[in-house]
């Protein structure tokens, strides 16, 4: 039974211009006992996320702690974890019983005791009979079970889980759903389960990860997700048949918010300013997407309700409900709209259409994030200092970017992650903002807040536990080392926040008349290093710069030809192994 | 034409060239087999083809008759090298074959590429480094010599091995690594009692060519007593043919026994159940 924590972890596969980042700047608490479920779409990264917890995979950089343990550099064995493979991964020549033994005999333990785990672990999962029989004499299912197995017998800190079911048939699926979800109870293990299945995920999970190009999309409960979905992307991922999505705009008028679709035929209706969360004046008219669940979708509706008219194309009957498809304004693909198995309806036919205006979802129309939720990062312009306390602001400089770095890089703004955000000091580096509140809007676990930095109109969202008043002035704290500086054009970090493993020491860089410096700031064995700068070219790409036969303390003079040179990021390593040099 | 007719057609044809082939094949065993039976011993009392008359002389001399040709020595001789080259490759090339599969290092794609290139230079070509080697390291005459060049020739031809290996899938591996297996345990457990056709296989393979080499003995072995079966045979005068005939019958008893005794080891299939995929 284990906390699972992971802090800024990336994994590059290759190196150079041939990399592929597969997962980005991967940060997680997984509590103690949670059954956390990782979903996104194949290679989303969730697999290879879950690979490194198991120590399969190396992590390029970054943190993973399991319990207390500083996990990055343990092998597999010693992480006290157990995995089940989508395949299974039996042994084929060893008989069910030698299956389930063998994590123990690797752990040398007593024949007594073995004996025992494994006739506890046949009981839970309802294999004590085929105990005697090869995986090949087994059903799909069965051999499913004895993975399982496997991995209880270890009692182990947490239990992985590689798309454990992808492999049954549909019916063998929902029940084996259904047994995992006890196992869990019973055990009382943190469970972390990766699955591409929507259903499973909605099901199983305490909280759900959603994964997309290996980047984590929105961390929530299930209920969350579905009713408060943090993009277009996580809100069509989830529900079946998939969200319609509806473009348009929100215009302003008279004190009055609108939305108005798009197409030769738009709709429009009034809204609750609410629904959009945060905005100021300046912000209309604004492209918005319109998301509507197929269940809010209403059809054959009263005059007054009705939005615009379109005609069936086709109908899906699927027994308790009925599926039907029309074109709506602002979308060129179908609509879909779900009403009650009892309710005909045949193509051709002209309806009249209407939405559950509450339960309709607005997003940005060019970034996609939606409107009504906290945002993940807020971005403050860097020049309005008084975001920040006076003592704070020297040390923020000092750690964000060296001054003399800083005229490459005018108009840089810092971001601020929400989820750094605290209420209390915890730290004497945190950076401090005050804010006043504007609104809030209750979920069902937290309260979103939405509030502007004081002496300014620019818009912050968070989460807070409890109700806040609109007027309310509130200081925010966020840990110093969450903070980052980013360009403007490329929304590109400037300040690379990935941490290292422990394999690397970080030096200090510093720009001077002459070129660029490199300072170790640890003190480091003494023996030969060579520096690996990462460097952002004009492309914005990252690139790898080794530098090889540097002693240690020494300050290396590395001169760049300014045009190449876009700015360098904060963090250089020491690596105790030299690769080849580039330049 | 019906069906019917086409079919039985067919099959008849079929058949007919099957036993055309093995004719071709079956005929030289079949004159060797019988030549060794022969009385009169020389090739040119032969009634056309086959002797005229069958007797079991030749062999009975065979192990009799060693005052100038020792077949039983040449026999243990063979032997001796066929048995330690087929344990030392059989190790060797197995564990080549497992690493270059199983693991990803640095040279691994050169070292593959490397060997592919090598295996393309017919064996002949290094004979006279070999002989020359040899004698530096004074080991002409000494069945050592051969059991070493067998044995470390051996992991060149680890391609077949590592086709079998590259099918165990590799999640068994990864199951196995997180239960807590040391890679020698993962190895020893895991590996090898799921490789065991191929260990077969391999072991087979790499005590046949030893056992059956011409090319390296004559070149390494000029001793009359370090001969092996091959050297030895053709070692003989003209006029004992008919102990020629028999010595290369009998060698090959010893082969024939192993493969029945090894073949149904050799089943596949082994890896069913293991995974679904």
């Amino acid at each position: 039974m284990a906390r699972v924590r992971l802090e800024n972890v990336c994994k590059v596969y290759g190196s150079g211009s041939r990399s592929v980042k597969a997962v980005t700047d991967f940060s997680l608490d997984i509590r103690d006992k949670e059954f956390i479920v990782f979903v996104g779409p194949s290679g989303c990264g969730k697999s290879t996320t879950l690979r490194m917890i198991a120590g399969l995979e190396s992590i390029t950089s970054g943190n993973l702690f399991i319990g207390d343990r500083y996990c990055n550099d343990l092998e597999p064995k010693d992480r006290n974890i157990a995995m089940v493979f989508q395949n299974y991964a039996l042994y084929p020549h060893l008989s069910v019983y030698e299956n389930l033994a063998y994590p123990l005999r690797c752990h040398h333990m007593s024949k007594e005791d073995i004996e025992s785990r494994v006739k506890e672990a046949s009981d839970i999962l309802g294999i004590r009979d085929y105990l005697g029989r090869k995986p090949k004499e087994l059903s799909g299912g069965q051999r499913q079970r004895v993975a399982l197995g496997r991995a209880i017998v270890r009692h182990p800190d947490a239990f992985l889980l590689d798309e454990p079911l992808s492999n049954l048939d549909a019916k063998l699926r929902v029940q084996m759903r259904a047994e995992i979800s006890r196992l869990h109870q019973k055990l009382g293990t943190t469970f972390i389960y990766v699955t591409h299945d929507q259903t499973e995920a909605m099901t199983m999970g305490d909280r759900i990860v959603v994964m997309k190009d290996g980047v984590i999309q929105q961390v929530d409960s299930p209920s969350n997700l579905y009713d408060h979905p943090c993009n277009v992307f996580v809100a069509t991922f989830l529900g079946s048949p998939q969200m319609n999505i509806l473009e348009g705009k929100i215009t302003k008028e008279e004190g009055k918010t609108r939305f108005v679709s798009l197409g030769e035929k738009p709709f429009s209706f009034a809204m609750n300013p609410l629904q959009l969360g945060h905005l100021g004046e300046e912000d209309f008219p604004l492209d918005v997407k319109l998301g509507i669940r197929p269940s809010d979708v209403l059809l054959g509706c009263e005059e007054e309700e009705t939005l615009f008219r379109s005609t069936v194309e086709l109908v899906e009957r699927l027994g308790d409900q009925t599926l039907v498809y029309f074109y709506a304004p602002g979308r060129k693909d179908y609509s879909i709209a779900s009403t009650s198995g009892e309710k005909r309806y045949s193509v051709g036919e002209k309806i009249q259409v209407g939405i559950k205006k509450e339960k309709a979802h607005f997003f940005n129309g060019k970034t996609d994030v939606s409107l009504s939720d906290v945002k993940p990062v807020t971005y403050l312009s860097k020049e309005k200092v008084h975001y920040l306390d006076g003592k704070q602001k020297g040390k923020l400089a000092d750690r964000l970017i060296d001054a003399s770095l800083a005229p490459l890089v005018p108009s840089a703004l810092i971001q601020i992650p929400s989820s750094a955000i605290r209420f209390e000091k915890t730290d004497e580096d945190d950076v401090a903002i005050q804010v006043v509140c504007d609104c809030s809007k209750d979920y069902s676990d937290r309260i979103a807040v939405y509030a502007h930095v004081k002496d300014s109109n620019k818009g912050i969202s968070f989460s807070s536990e409890k109700d806040r008043k609109p007027g309310e002035e509130i200081t925010l704290y966020v840990p110093l080392s969450q903070v980052d500086l980013v360009d403007p054009k490329t929304m590109e970090k400037i300040t690379d926040t990935e941490k290292l493993s422990s394999k690397c020491h970080p030096g200090v860089l510093s720009f001077r008349k002459q070129g660029c410096f490199l300072e170790a700031k640890d003190e480091i064995e003494n023996h030969e290093k060579a520096y690996t700068l990462v460097r952002l070219n004009p492309l914005g790409k990252k690139d790898l710069l080794v530098l090889k036969g540097v002693k240690t303390g020494e300050v290396l003079y590395y001169s760049v030809d300014s045009s190449d040179l876009l700015y360098v990021s904060m963090n250089v390593f020491f690596r105790k192994r030299c690769k080849t040099v580039r330049k | 034409m019906n069906h019917k007719v086409k079919k039985v057609l067919n099959v008849t044809l079929t058949y007919c060239i099957l036993i055309l082939v093995s004719a071709i094949f079956v005929f030289p065993c079949l004159w060797l087999i019988l030549a060794s039976f022969s009385k009169t011993g020389s090739i040119y009392s032969f009634n056309g083809f086959f002797p005229s008359e069958y007797s079991f002389d030749s062999f009975v001399t065979l192990f009799t008759d060693t005052n100038m040709y020792n077949y039983p020595k040449w026999l243990l001789n063979t032997f001796v090298i066929a048995l330690f080259s087929c344990l030392f490759s059989t190790i060797l090339l197995i564990l080549t074959a497992y690493t270059i599969s199983r693991f990803e290092f640095k040279a691994r794609r050169h070292l593959m590429k490397g060997a592919l290139v090598l295996g393309m230079f017919p064996s002949f070509m290094s004979m006279t480094i070999l002989y020359i080697l040899m004698t530096q390291f004074k080991m002409i005459n000494n069945l050592w010599g051969l059991i070493l060049i067998y044995s470390c020739t051996a992991p060149m031809g680890y391609l077949v091995q590592k086709g079998f290996f590259d099918t165990i899938p590799i999640s068994i591996y990864e199951a196995a690594s997180i239960d807590g297996a040391s890679n020698l345990r993962i190895f020893r457990t895991i590996t090898l009692p799921l490789a065991k056709p191929m260990i077969v296989y391999t072991a087979l393979t790499s005590f046949t060519w030893p056992w059956s080499d011409f090319v390296l003995p004559t070149l390494l072995l000029k001793d009359k007593d370090c001969y092996t079966v091959a050297v030895g045979l053709m070692s003989l005068g003209e006029t004992e043919f008919s102990r020629f005939a028999a010595g290369s019958v009998f060698v090959a008893v010893p082969i024939v026994v192993l493969y029945f005794l090894l073949i149904r080891n050799m089943v596949s299939g082994m890896t069913s159940g293991a995974v679904k995929g």
